[in-house]
């Protein structure tokens, strides 16, 4: 029943927020002159409130750079949008829903299913859902190296952690298109020493999990909208204000300030793909959490010797 | 005996002032108390118009020196038929009246003061000491005045305007009604005088079913839309008329001077089977002519075209702002594609004038900044209320530069919607656009960047030390902290 009741209300809302919107290929060649890159690396960098980025980039492995320069703590999620479907409709007619959705629950104290009703997302949207994995949440003046396999189309790539005044971050402007171009660029997925893989009710994390730098695969094997966030827990920290904190619609989810410091991780990807993250760590407890599922078991505390 | 007694406290009256508003004497706390002033009937008014504006009055009689009295106080004036509103005005006026100089007089502006809040008066885009430019570091504290001193250098006669800056309070002032013009000209001027000068001062502002002025309240969806936008008013102005008229003959030329001093709309501007010709920006005459359907004009810019008289004898034609995009989609107002008519062209009944007047090829010779004496490359990210992810801070310094170094800004636009770039003191002039170099080199003080989208342009930083400001001329913008500071040392 708490498994029904989740994928009734908390997913499909969660998912209000992982729009997809796909472009066809005659409007990739009517834009303006855009920084084009071809390099291996990309670089991503989240700021208050925008994400600096190239326009258009290689398909296949590509490898970005995840820098927030900012002062508070962001995310990236690549929605691949519908081949029908433009930027401008993601933002325009997907977006405004899922802000009105949000300040319904803030403002009007709606339930969530009440502003579901309320609310309503094009049919479009509900039907596509096609994110595309990304950078966790992530503090500032954290820097992680995120390995993608990205397919020809057009993306948009949103932040929707809450500003201090419960604004979403896409709202201010964290919301950008990203263009992947027929051209495969020549880039390799990262060896990994860590592996996870998420499942509706678990979190397997298989590698030993030391001091400094690893490469993590995430694999998202089953059903459900899974990501994974590094998360320090401090001796104060409680892991349930944490998960809680992480549920975008509850009142205070996602709104500064976080309940500890987030270091990274993968965002949402399809069933069956692997993407690849960095992560730092320094001896102490951490906890590996599913945004929308660490409520269901999809999390994992480790200590790190 | 009580001559001399006069003459003598004249004499350090007027050293005391020199001194006071030279060594900075009026830079006053940064937040004024506030308090209510009556209003000043002793201002003085010119009947005199220039380009279709009442202009300041010259009270010098000293040749070289334009010497006005300026005074801001709260007003009830019938902004729009049928009704009254409570307003901030300049010597009584919306907008204030014009200020007309040529290169190389020395301007003197006496300013009083009479709002109950802190103010300043920006020249917005005179090249000026830092201390006259009217910037958030010299508030003039409400009842207080301040005498702004400058000369105006030679080269820059074009279409300037003046409005108040004070931090936080900008965009109030200035939808309250705080705008003025300034025509700068050219003794040895290219264009022949015996065109007609006009001088189009474009704003909109909104009311409310009383009337009065309408500003969003805090906590409400307009207010967001507003911090995000920038306050539109759905009623548009051309000087202090909604749709004026204006006439113009068959085969005649006209110059028109427009000055974009809205808050946050974009006019994009065309007349119906008319071409213009656009000789000149913020900065004055371009080189060379260049011929256009329309014209674009963001926050604080300034364009000065010729329009040609080409329609038939007894035709009506009008300027329209067309619909400009400048926004985010989840922030687009439902309006935003509406054509608005902003002013009635009709053509006299005389017949052609027979002979036609032809545009040089040549305007003027624009002094080049060249790219190989840049010492520097500035980089301005800018997201929607912040540059490089800070909001403005009155202590701080974020750019510092060296007096008389060339260098060279590229101003990235991170986000969705157009941000108009605007620095304090210095014409610069751009380069590129999304790395496509400009047709010409033109002398520019705003640089509009639409969303996503990137600018550059090259700045040489003559004669002035300071502390000049940076920021994006949507004014709420401005006043949200999407500002910084270049110290010229």
């Amino acid at each position: 029943m708490k498994f029904k009741s989740f994928i009734t209300f908390t997913l499909p809302a969660f998912a209000t927020c992982c729009l997809l919107i796909f472009t066809p290929s005659h409007a990739q060649e009517a834009s303006p002159p855009h920084d084009v890159h071809n390099d291996d690396m990309i670089n991503i960098t989240a700021i208050d409130y925008a994400f600096e980025a190239p326009d258009e980039i290689p398909s296949g492995w590509t490898a970005i750079e995840y820098t927030n320069n900012g002062q508070e703590p962001h995310m990236l999620l690549f929605h691949r949008l519908p081949n029908d479907k433009t930027f401008e409709d993601f933002t325009s007619e997907v977006y405004p829903q899922v802000n009105d959705l949000w300040l319904g629950v803030r403002d009007e104290g709606l339930s969530l299913p009440e502003a579901r009703q309320k609310f309503e997302l094009p049919e479009w949207f509900n039907a596509a859902k096609q994110w595309r994995g990304g950078g966790g949440i992530i503090a500032p003046g954290f820097t992680s190296i995120i390995t993608l396999n990205l397919e020809p189309g057009t993306y948009a790539m949103e932040c929707y952690v809450k500003t201090v005044d419960g604004e979403l971050h896409a709202m201010e402007g964290m919301i950008r298109e990203l263009k992947v171009t027929n051209h495969r660029s020549d880039t390799k997925p990262p060896e990994a020493n860590i592996r996870i893989t998420l499942t509706n009710n678990k979190m397997s994390i298989d590698g030993d999990l030391t001091p400094g730098k690893h490469t993590i695969a995430v694999h998202h094997a089953e059903g459900l909208m899974h990501n994974v966030n590094v998360v320090r827990l401090e001796p104060e920290s409680s892991i349930h204000k944490v998960v809680d904190w992480m549920d975008w619609l509850n009142i205070s989810g996602l709104w500064p300030p976080a309940p500890a410091s987030f270091h990274g991780g993968m965002h949402i990807l399809q069933q069956g793909e692997t993407g690849y993250f960095t992560v730092d760590l320094d001896p102490g407890r951490y906890l590996f959490v599913s945004e929308a599922t660490g409520s269901l078991g999809v999390l994992k505390e480790v200590t790190v010797k | 005996m009580k001559q001399k007694v006069f003459l003598v406290i004249s004499v350090v009256a007027l050293l005391f002032t020199i001194v006071y508003s030279t060594a900075g004497g009026a830079e006053l706390p940064f937040y004024a108390q506030e308090k209510e002033i009556e209003n000043s009937s002793k201002m003085i008014k010119s009947e005199k118009k220039v380009a279709g504006h009442p202009v300041l009055k010259n009270i010098s009689s000293e040749p070289g020196i334009v010497e006005v009295e300026l005074t801001a106080s709260p007003e009830r004036l019938s902004l729009k038929p049928g009704s009254e509103s409570n307003v901030y005005a300049y010597n009584g006026t919306v907008p204030g009246p014009m200020l007309e100089a040529f290169e190389g007089d020395s301007i003197i502006v006496h300013f009083t003061n009479n709002l109950s809040e802190m103010t300043t008066v920006h020249w917005h885009g005179l090249h000026l000491p830092f201390i006259m430019d009217g910037s958030p570091f010299h508030p003039i504290a409400a009842g207080e005045s301040f005498t702004y001193r400058f000369r105006l250098h030679e080269g820059t006669a074009g279409t300037y305007w003046y409005h108040p800056h004070p931090h936080h309070r900008t965009a109030w002032q200035v939808g309250m009604g705080l705008y003025g013009g300034i025509i700068v000209r050219d003794p040895n001027n290219p264009l022949p005088n015996t065109l007609e000068d006009k001088l189009l001062i474009l704003s909109d502002n909104r009311f409310d079913e009383n009337g009065e002025l309408d500003f969003a309240k805090a906590n409400t969806r307009q207010k967001q839309v507003d911090d995000m936008n920038g306050r539109e008013g759905d009623v548009l102005f051309v000087n202090d008329e909604i749709m004026p008229e204006l006439s113009i003959r068959s085969g005649e030329v006209q110059r028109w001077r427009i000055v974009n001093a809205s808050g946050a709309r974009t006019f994009r501007l065309g007349i119906e089977g008319h071409k213009f010709t656009h000789v000149g920006s913020d900065g004055g005459l371009f080189e060379h002519p260049e011929v256009i359907d329309e014209i674009v004009l963001a926050n604080g810019e300034r364009a000065e075209v010729l329009v040609h008289g080409t329609a038939d004898p007894g035709s009506k034609v009008t300027l329209q702002a067309l619909p400009y995009d400048r926004y985010m989609a989840m922030w687009r107002p439902e309006d935003w594609d509406k054509r608005r008519e902003l002013l009635k062209l009709t053509y006299t009944s005389e017949p052609s004038v027979e002979k036609q007047f032809v545009v040089p090829e040549t305007l003027r010779k624009i002094p080049t900044l060249k790219i190989e004496d840049a010492t520097e490359t500035r980089i301005m990210r800018m997201s929607n209320g912040k540059i490089n992810s800070k909001i403005m801070d009155m202590k701080r310094i974020d750019e510092t530069a060296e007096l008389g170094a060339t260098e060279i800004w590229e101003i990235r636009n991170l986000v969705g919607m157009d941000h108009p770039f605007h620095l304090h003191g210095f014409q610069f002039q751009v380069i590129d656009r999304n790395n496509v170099p400009v047709s010409q080199r033109k002398w520019e003080d705003v640089v509009n960047v639409p969303g996503f989208e990137k600018a550059r342009f090259i700045v040489r930083y003559d004669n002035y030390k300071g502390k000049w400001m940076y920021h994006c001329h949507i004014l709420d913008h401005e006043d949200q902290g999407m500002m910084g500071v270049l110290e010229v040392k």
